[in-house]
């Protein structure tokens, strides 16, 4: 999907005489091709950019104890920061690496911000998305709590199932906190 | 903290000579007295309405195998809502309620996304205050990954009765 047309589906606070703004902002935009385990942000970097993926698949990833441990997969369409580090400006702790070659497209926080302020629509259309955002960390928050790896799995197969479909096993097992033994195991299982 | 001062001194979006504006925008919120031990937000209940804490302590929890477990303490001056239940307006999972005396100050969703979209200095304070809440929730994810429970509660406790 491109950019400028996300905007116009039928969620959208955008509408389509609005293409004069979406064509501005798209002047903005940085369109970055990302090859297989290339970085989009290392730990350490400070994230001053929104990203956008495009077409392909971010994960975000930690070390935790010397093991990288996945928190997050950016899929087509979706929107990523570096949350503390992007709004309070200090390195980042995560890594951002592709696990497919993906088209990302970038703008720099203080053009966003720039933009923003002189345009409503795009403001409410920043509250949505980041709204959408908080009520993911929630159930994140939720499924870390009170989830244990098979409760978490049956939970992605139900919600987010193209998680399962795109996301290699070895992934999956490290954004579930568990070795890729044991996922297999709990996927058998889960097919019985 | 009174609601005024918290919009004057949060971010620079709004400056004291908006004030009339300011004080035009606190006219759609309820002031709300609630006592120690009553609940502002019951599980499964649709919560469509933010709140500001003005007074007193406010504690968010989830009932889960029986025990309360608390997820969130909200102190003077901020705002809550439960999120999820908020924005997809579905059942609420989560408890608010007062753990003393509390005056609370609340808003109607339908209210709230009619002052947002005649307002785009109070669109910027609330995209302000949207992120100083998803880095909360990023934090706490955070925490919940990586620290064992004892380390956890001590760090939440720090984290929001101290700083």
């Amino acid at each position: 999907m491109e950019f400028y047309k996300n905007p116009e589906s039928s969620e959208s606070t955008i509408s389509k005489d609005e293409l004069p703004l979406i064509k501005e902002i798209a002047s903005f935009l940085c369109v970055q091709k990302i090859k297989k385990k290339e970085y989009v942000l290392r730990a350490g970097e400070i994230n001053n950019s929104v990203i956008y993926v495009k077409k392909g698949l971010l994960r975000v990833f930690l070390l935790n104890e010397g093991k990288e441990v996945n928190t997050w997969f950016v899929k087509d369409d979706d929107f990523f920061i570096s949350m503390n580090s992007y709004f309070q400006n200090i390195p980042s702790h995560e890594n951002i690496q592709a696990i497919e070659d993906t088209e990302i497209i970038t703008i720099s926080k203080t053009k966003y911000e720039m933009l923003i302020k002189k345009n409503h629509k795009l403001a409410l259309f920043a509250i949505k998305e980041l709204n959408i955002k908080l009520c993911e960390y929630q159930d994140q928050c939720l499924a870390l709590r009170f989830m244990n790896a098979e409760k978490k799995y049956s939970f992605l197969k139900k919600n987010k199932p193209e998680f399962i479909l795109d996301i290699s096993q070895k992934h999956l097992a490290s954004y579930l906190g568990i070795e890729t033994t044991y996922l297999s195991r709990i996927i058998s299982n889960y097919k019985e | 903290m009174n609601i005024i001062k918290k919009i004057l001194t949060s971010g620079n979006f709004f400056a004291t000579k908006d004030l009339p504006l300011i004080e035009k925008l606190t006219t759609y919120l309820f002031v709300k007295k609630i006592k120690k031990k009553e609940i502002l937000l019951q599980e499964g209940q649709i919560n469509d309405k933010i709140y500001y804490l003005q007074k007193g302590l406010l504690s968010v929890y989830i009932i889960h195998e029986g025990k309360e477990i608390n997820t969130w303490f909200v102190k003077e001056g901020e705002f809550i809502n439960s999120v999820t239940s908020f924005y997809y307006e579905t059942p609420s999972e989560e408890y608010i309620e007062a753990i003393e005396d509390c005056e609370v100050l609340e808003i109607k969703k339908t209210t709230y996304n009619m002052l947002l979209r005649n307002n785009l200095k109070l669109d910027l304070f609330v995209i302000d205050q949207l992120y100083i809440n998803l880095c909360e929730y990023h934090d706490q994810c955070q925490s919940l990954r990586f620290l064992t429970a004892k380390k956890n509660t001590n760090f939440y406790l720090l984290k929001k009765l101290i700083f």
